[in-house]
């Protein structure tokens, strides 16, 4: 009940925020008109995949993006609290710092849903001019698939925002995240089209597809069977990072009650 | 030219002196260093990925991209490294920091961006003057205009940053959506120029101005377009200036004391 509380607090909290939730999609749109523009030329210039219709990977490009704009930027929060010593304040309380955090994640998580979800639809169909050929049962698939991609996008947050304690600075633990997650999430290029030396059959069962690739991919084939398996591998990410994530905030805390905040 | 010359000596001290600073921390700055290399180093497999789809975007190919991400990173490394101070220019607004500068010798600016240094930096400005050199090598591009793009880029980039930062003057806990802006600003840089066309091309020379930090040298490289490179400096300059006296126009609002707040 109390997490539920500290969500609510934050969802509030979140929404509240008007300039830095606009200033975010502006910037979430501006990249979605740059990627859209460079599949766009890939397709005049004749390079498209014959198996994958344009309206369809500028759809796709527009969600990838938006994955990494619907999570707050919890990272920043925990790296902020581990340097400035914050930390030991919350770690009196009675409730676990980490989930206390990831709660008021998700409270500011279920925000950008909201406003995310509503908002992009028509924005995104104004930039292409058509909707996906799989329509609204593909959209929504998408949308479920990234609600628990966010969830878990969270979970790395709290990992790199951990770090803080041995690296002093979390942003470049972060940014190194970030990097993997375009190489092998298949944020600028679908998992299918990438070269045979980093197969598909792979890179799907990896946590990064799981963040991005598996769910957004299944605009392409909105298939029963193709959505209870991207979730089934999300859930199963979630429950391993869950668990690393326990383990690794135990050690955080033993550093803390060692060596002092 | 007496006050041209000692703001010179001015920006030149205070430059040794964070460098001095940031260098302090040896082992940090190496470990950094070399996380940042390696953070780089996956991202160019991306292109290798985008480019084994579209091999040839526009007349844009994988040595442009190459060179492009070479430049955007040795900008982010060099604005983090010497001007750190720019991207915290928000934050200390928020709290009230910029008071202290109003109390050291004049130009503001220069104590505030030049007063703090991120030894990641480093690890970037190496990382993209290599990822250069290489191009410079393998691809067989000249050599002789790499050093003055690596400054027009870093003045594109540094002006960008203020410009951005300088809105925290009106917006209050602006820190991190500035921060947001400034990397997609740098992320943007490495994105083939042929897909900036129409609208998006207004904003790539103007508002976010990607395309004189890396199009236009890219542009220049191959083509070896001279106006259009005169026409980039000239932007880089207007650009300069605006972003300069925008964030004197916020300063003068700050000094006002109209930005009102509580601290608790």
């Amino acid at each position: 009940m109390k997490y539920y509380h500290f969500a609510r607090i934050a969802f509030g909290d979140h929404l509240n925020n008007r300039l830095r939730i606009f200033t975010r999609y502006l910037v979430f749109l501006l990249l979605d008109w740059v990627m859209i523009a460079m599949w766009s030329l890939i397709y005049k210039s004749g390079y498209g995949p014959a198996s994958i219709y344009f309206r369809d990977m500028a759809w796709y490009m527009a969600f990838a993006q938006m994955m990494f704009f619907l999570s707050p930027r919890l990272f920043v929060v925990i790296d902020s609290d581990v340097r400035s010593g914050n930390i030991g304040y919350f770690l009196n309380r009675p409730i676990p710092y980490l989930w206390m955090r990831f709660a008021e994640g998700v409270g500011a998580l279920a925000g950008n849903l909201l406003i995310y979800y509503v908002v992009s639809l028509p924005f995104i169909y104004l930039m292409i001019g058509d909707w996906p050929t799989g329509g609204w049962i593909a959209i929504t698939s998408v949308f479920g698939g990234l609600v628990l991609a966010s969830v878990l996008h969270l979970l790395f947050q709290i990992f790199a925002g951990l770090s803080t304690f041995w690296t002093n600075d979390a942003v470049f633990i972060y940014h190194s995240y970030q990097k993997f997650c375009l190489l092998l999430g298949g944020i600028y290029v679908p998992l299918s089209l990438y070269p045979s030396f980093i197969p598909e059959s792979v890179l799907k069962f990896l946590p990064f597809a799981s963040l991005v690739g598996n769910p957004v991919g299944l605009l392409f084939h909105p298939t029963w069977w193709g959505v209870l398996e991207v979730l089934a591998l999300q859930m199963f990410w979630l429950g391993f990072v869950g668990v690393c994530l326990s383990m690794f905030y135990q050690m955080c805390l033993r550093k803390v009650e060692v060596h002092g905040g | 030219m007496a006050e041209f010359v000692s703001n010179i000596r001015f920006f030149l001290a205070l430059v040794r002196m964070t460098f001095k600073s940031a260098t302090g921390q040896r082992s940090a700055m190496l470990i950094r260093a070399i996380f940042s290399v390696t953070t780089h180093l996956i991202y160019i497999p991306v292109w290798y990925v985008v480019f084994s789809v579209a091999p040839d975007l526009g007349g844009w190919r994988l040595e442009h991209a190459l060179y492009a991400y070479g430049l955007a990173i040795a900008c982010w490394g060099f604005v983090s490294l010497f001007a750190f101070g720019l991207r915290m220019i928000p934050e200390q607004i928020d709290h009230g920091e910029l008071d202290s500068y109003l109390t050291l010798p004049k130009p503001v600016l220069l104590s505030a961006a030049f007063s703090s240094s991120k030894n990641t930096g480093l690890g970037e400005l190496l990382f993209g003057i290599c990822l250069l050199a290489f191009c410079c090598v393998k691809y067989d591009f000249s050599w002789i205009p790499m050093p003055f793009f690596l400054v027009m880029g870093s003045v594109v980039f540094a002006s960008g940053i203020l410009f951005f930062a300088t809105l925290g003057f009106w917006l209050k806990q602006f820190i991190g959506s500035a921060e947001e802006i400034y990397f997609n600003f740098n992320l943007m840089a490495s994105r083939p120029a042929p897909i900036f066309t129409g609208a998006l091309k207004v904003v790539a020379l103007t508002l976010v101005p990607v395309s004189l930090m890396s199009h236009v040298p890219i542009d220049f490289v191959v083509h070896h377009h001279w106006q259009t490179l005169v026409f980039a400096i000239v932007g880089v300059a207007s650009y300069s200036l605006l972003s300069v006296s925008f964030f004197y126009l916020g300063l003068r609002f700050y000094e006002s004391g109209n930005r009102f707040g509580i601290k608790g």
